[in-house]
Parts: C-alpha cells; sequence; structure tokens
C-alpha cells in the first residue's frame, strides 16, 4: 500500500513534468501524432512501473510489462490523424522492452537489497535520467564538443530515441530541442530499430541472469548486505 | 564550300568574342583562377581517396550526392563513362529510393538527403533517372507545410520545409528544397513556389515585407522566423545567401524590395573572413557554399560595400578558400564542428562546389 502511495506521488509529479514539457512544445509548433505517441509511450511505461505491484516472479514480470502496451492500445485511438500499424506495432515493442528492463532492474535490486520503497524510485529516478540525458548533457556538449561516438552513444541510449526511432520522429530537431540542446546541428545517426530492441534484450537477459544468481540457494544476498552494514 | 569556312569562320570569331566577354565579366585574377582550378583539382583528388568501396562518402547519401554533385559539375566535367567512382556513388544513391519517392540512410535529414541527391541525379544528364527525380519533387513538396498538415496561410510556418522527421521547417532546409525543385525543373507555375516565398519572406529581417511582428529592418535572414541559432533572430551570412538564392530561385526579380535588402544586408555586412553574425565561426563553410551561389546567381561580378570599397567576389572566395586548404587537399571548419562542419568529406565537396561556382 505504501509502495503505491509513493508511486501514485511520483506519478502527479510525472504528469506535472510532462505537461510543462508539452506546453513549451505546444508555444511554437503543431504537435504531430508521432509526438503524441512517444510522450503516450513513454507515460504509460512510467506510470505503470510506478504504480503497479511488483514480485519477483515471472509471472510478474510479464503482466506488469504487458500492462502498459494494453494502456497504449487504448490511448493511441485518442491521436487525431492516421497513424501507420508498423508505427504502432514498433511503439508497442519498445513499451515492452523498457517495461521489461525497468521491471528486471527492480528485481534484482529488490533481491539484493532491503530499502523496497526506495528501490522504485530509485530505478524511476535511473529512467528518468536516462530519458532526459540529451537535455541536461546539452551544456557538457556544447562547451566540449565531444566526437561524433559520444554524441551517437548519447543519443543511443536514452528511451527518447527508441521510442522516437518507432514513430520515425526526428525528435532532436523537433522545436524545443533544436533550440535548447546541440544535438540537432551536430553529426549524428539514431541507432536501427533491430539494433535498439537486441540491446534491450541482451540487457533483460543479463539483469535476470543475475537475479538468479543472486535468488540462488544458499547466496542470501540481502543478509549479507545487512550484515555490511551493520558491521560498518 | 567558301561559305562553309566563312560561316565556321565567323561562328569562331563569336564564340572567341564570348569567351573573352565571360572573362571580363567575371574579371577575375587568372593568377588565382588558376590556382582555384588546381585547388579543385585537389579538393576532387581527396575526395577520390576517400570514396568507399560502395562509392559513398561518410556512409550518408547527402554527403554523397554532394561530392558527387563536386565531380560532376567540375571543369573536368565528369561523366557516368568516366568509370566507377561516378557510377558507384549514384548507385549507391538510387539504392536508398523509398517508397515514398524520399531518397534517405536514415529518418534524419529526409528533405536534405533526398533535395541535394535529386541535383546530383540531375547533373549527370541520364533521363534514366527522371522517373527517381520525379518521385522525390512529389516527397520534397509534400513536405511543405500547409493546410493539409493544418496550418493556415496566417501561421509563421505556412509554406516552410523542414527535415522531413519533424513538422519544425527552416530557411536552411526550404532553400536546399528550393533550389533542387529548380535544378530539376518543376513547374514554374507550381503552387509550392508561391507558398515557399510566404515562408522565405517571414524568415526576413524586412518589415516593409515580412508581415510579422519579429523583424527588425537590416535586410537579412534569420534560421526561421523570429528565431536564429546565434541570438535572438539575429541575421547573419550563411541564411541571408540562402534566402537571396532561395528568393531568385522561386522567380523573385532582382528589383524587388526582398531581394534588395539581402543585397544591401550582404554589402553592408561583406566579409570572407568570418560567417558574419554566427558565434564562433559555426557554419563557416555552409556560408563560402551559399555565398558562391547566391553571388553567382545574382550575377554581378563585383559588390560594392557600406564603406564604398568594391570587391571582386570570385578573387575574395578564391583566395579565401585557397588559404583554407589542407595539404591533402581538404578543407574543413577547425573552430566549430556545428552543421557537420568536423566532416571533411562534407566541407570538401561544398568547397569545390563553391569553387566550381567561381571558375565557371
Amino acid at each position: 500500500m505504501t509502495g503505491t502511495i509513493t508511486g501514485l506521488k511520483y506519478s502527479v509529479l510525472i504528469l506535472a513534468a510532462g505537461f510543462v514539457f508539452s506546453l513549451t512544445l505546444q508555444a511554437d509548433s503543431v504537435s504531430s501524432s508521432a509526438y503524441m505517441l512517444i510522450n503516450q509511450g513513454l507515460f504509460v511505461t512510467l506510470s505503470c512501473f510506478l504504480l503497479l505491484p511488483g514480485k519477483n516472479t515471472p509471472v510478474n514480470l510479464v503482466l506488469n510489462s504487458a500492462l502498459p502496451l494494453l494502456l497504449f492500445i487504448i490511448l493511441s485511438q485518442l491521436v487525431e490523424g492516421s497513424v501507420a500499424v508498423t508505427v504502432l506495432f514498433k511503439t508497442g515493442i519498445i513499451i515492452v522492452c523498457l517495461s521489461l528492463l525497468l521491471w528486471s532492474l527492480w528485481q534484482l535490486l529488490d533481491a539484493a537489497f532491503p530499502h523496497r520503497a526506495s528501490i522504485i524510485i530509485l530505478v524511476t529516478f535511473m529512467a528518468a535520467m536516462m530519458t532526459s540525458s540529451p537535455v541536461w548533457l546539452a551544456p557538457v556538449v556544447d562547451l566540449y564538443q565531444p566526437g561524433d561516438t559520444i554524441i551517437n552513444t548519447i543519443i543511443a541510449v536514452t528511451p527518447l530515441t527508441h521510442f522516437s526511432v518507432a514513430s520515425e520522429y526526428d525528435f532532436l530537431r523537433s522545436e524545443w530541442m533544436y533550440r535548447n540542446t546541440p544535438f540537432g546541428s551536430l553529426l549524428f545517426s539514431y541507432p536501427g530499430f533491430t539494433l535498439i530492441t537486441t540491446g534491450y534484450l541482451v540487457c533483460i537477459i543479463l539483469l535476470q541472469l543475475l537475479n538468479g544468481w543472486i535468488k540462488r540457494p544458499g547466496l542470501n544476498f540481502s543478509t549479507l548486505y545487512r550484515q555490511s552494514f551493520s558491521l560498518s | 564550300m567558301m561559305k562553309a569556312i566563312k560561316t565556321l569562320f565567323v561562328a569562331l570569331l563569336f564564340s572567341l568574342a564570348f569567351n573573352v566577354a565571360a572573362d571580363s565579366d567575371s574579371n577575375m585574377d587568372p593568377t588565382l583562377k588558376s590556382k582555384a582550378k588546381r585547388a579543385t583539382d585537389n579538393g576532387l583528388r581527396y575526395l577520390r581517396e576517400q570514396q568507399a568501396e560502395d562509392g559513398s562518402w561518410s556512409g550518408s547519401v547527402g554527403i554523397t550526392a554532394l561530392a558527387l554533385r563536386a565531380f560532376l559539375q567540375s571543369r573536368r566535367h565528369y561523366t557516368e563513362e568516366d568509370g566507377p567512382f561516378i557510377q558507384r556513388p549514384i548507385k549507391f544513391i538510387l539504392s536508398h529510393v523509398k517508397e515514398d519517392g524520399s531518397i534517405s540512410e536514415s529518418i534524419n535529414n529526409r528533405n536534405y538527403n533526398t533535395a541535394v541527391a535529386i541535383t546530383a541525379l540531375q547533373a549527370t544528364g541520364n533521363p534514366a533517372y527522371d522517373t527517381v527525380i520525379k518521385n522525390a519533387q512529389k516527397f520534397i513538396t509534400g513536405l511543405q507545410l500547409d493546410d493539409a498538415e493544418g496550418y493556415t496561410s496566417d501561421h509563421k510556418y505556412y509554406g516552410g520545409i523542414g527535415y522531413g522527421g519533424d513538422e519544425r521547417p527552416d530557411l536552411s532546409n526550404a532553400y536546399i528544397a528550393i533550389e533542387a525543385l529548380k535544378a530539376t525543373s518543376l513547374d514554374k507555375n507550381d503552387p509550392v513556389w508561391e507558398k515557399a516565398l510566404v515562408f522565405i519572406s517571414r524568415s526576413q529581417n524586412n518589415s516593409e515585407t515580412n508581415d510579422l511582428d519579429w523583424a527588425k529592418n537590416d535586410g537579412g535572414f534569420a534560421y526561421m522566423p523570429g528565431y536564429s541559432p546565434h541570438g535572438d533572430a539575429v541575421s547573419y551570412g550563411g541564411m541571408t545567401h540562402a534566402g537571396l538564392i532561395s528568393l531568385l530561385f522561386a522567380g523573385v526579380d532582382r528589383n524587388d524590395p526582398r531581394v534588395q535588402a539581402a543585397y544591401q544586408w550582404i554589402k553592408d555586412n561583406y566579409t570572407l573572413d568570418q560567417n558574419p553574425g554566427a558565434k564562433h565561426n559555426q557554419g563557416l563553410f555552409y556560408y563560402y557554399n551559399a555565398f558562391a551561389k547566391s553571388m553567382a546567381a545574382y550575377g554581378e561580378a563585383e559588390i560594392t560595400d557600406s564603406n564604398n570599397i568594391r570587391h571582386n567576389w570570385r578573387n575574395d572566395l578564391s583566395a579565401k578558400l585557397l588559404s583554407l586548404q589542407g595539404k591533402d587537399g581538404s578543407w574543413v571548419n577547425s573552430e566549430s564542428p556545428r552543421w557537420w562542419e568536423g566532416n571533411k568529406n562534407l566541407v570538401t565537396a561544398w568547397s569545390v562546389i563553391a569553387l566550381n561556382h567561381v571558375i565557371h
């Protein structure tokens, strides 16, 4: 129950942040359907992650990753204009992949550390930082002008890119991003959809393997963690 | 027989007189012209060395098309018959033709890539590419923001064209698109020109002809209505030359107040030591490229700046580009990598195209 209330609180925060961001964009441009899909995809994924109860079981992992997809399918009907089926399909895949990744990370941390309430906040914070990295890294990139490889890596790891590639939307050239970050004016390339999904799958498998290793009989990581803290 | 010889003789005299007139028109320093010719040869040699096995440059449709154009429009007049170094880049470009008519390897830069690709394909003079060019024209004109996308004529973006991956238009994309549509002979009566002129006019700091409130009165162009990446909505060199080309290619007369205002800005800010109005010399070679094209299109051999000093722009541009060329024949913007100017293939192709305009 406490976890749900905390989740609700952070969901409201995410909603508020999303609202402010969309206002900034609306000031100068007409939102395209792709832009709406990206927002919906991020919103349902993060909201479900914050609100759904987590259990360290494979069934819970699958169910918690399928629900945001269902919500997205419903919400996408509200988008004006025609949206290609391939775009919906690819966006759906990214939602499932990102959800699986977040829950896998949550399961791993839940198995390893005792502070359950903090874990969800920690994972959400990490997801938020990754998502907004093109914004908060903008001054650094502006100042140090790193090479193409670093630029492409920054672009490749943010979920904004993943949703944008699925929606075939050049988000770095959108009004707000172009004006406020240097990425759109640099030589860059978005990763391909196959590469993105492969990356997600590799990370999810690795996290699940680690989770299984931590939970194996004879190794109580949680107890070890507590003992190490009480000793210190 | 005598009549035929006489006719031939008269034709030769005419041809000679025309060439002399053309040279005196440009009034270019012969030594500089000779050096500029060598510089293009060296630039093309550099590009040849950098060409990938598949014929591309930097794996990009856009850069490949620009490099190809540099070869095709050079004084050597390379053609497909000259060998695989011309045939392969064409094949590479054609391998990226999409069902919607676009020609691009990625979701970003679809307008740029498609536009420069058809400009290069057109420069081959091969009618085999006509269908690809026609479809690409449709793709480019389809990107223009108008009522179909919900933009009424009073919207500041009306008539604009963007990168093709979002809906934000800008003058740079519009100019490249207009150049391509002009090069590929799009019907002069096509509504795309009129709509483009609305957007172009609204990107100019000229309140006499710009109906938006933001416009100041120096006559130069900003990146888009009310915005410049160099602060506020300041006019700068690259965009002002892009704006001037766009106006002329869209069919605006030289005496039109918009053209005259832009030309006045160019006279007031005449320099080749920097991209005037831009921060940290960002977009310097884009400026040189647009400068050469706009000055050639405007058709004056000399510019008299606001201090009453006369400049032969061909001499000045040649001298500047010669001074910036690397020993390997390449060019690169060593001050800023913004707008891809850290990429030697792109910057070399732009510089050769600029010099092609100078020496022709």
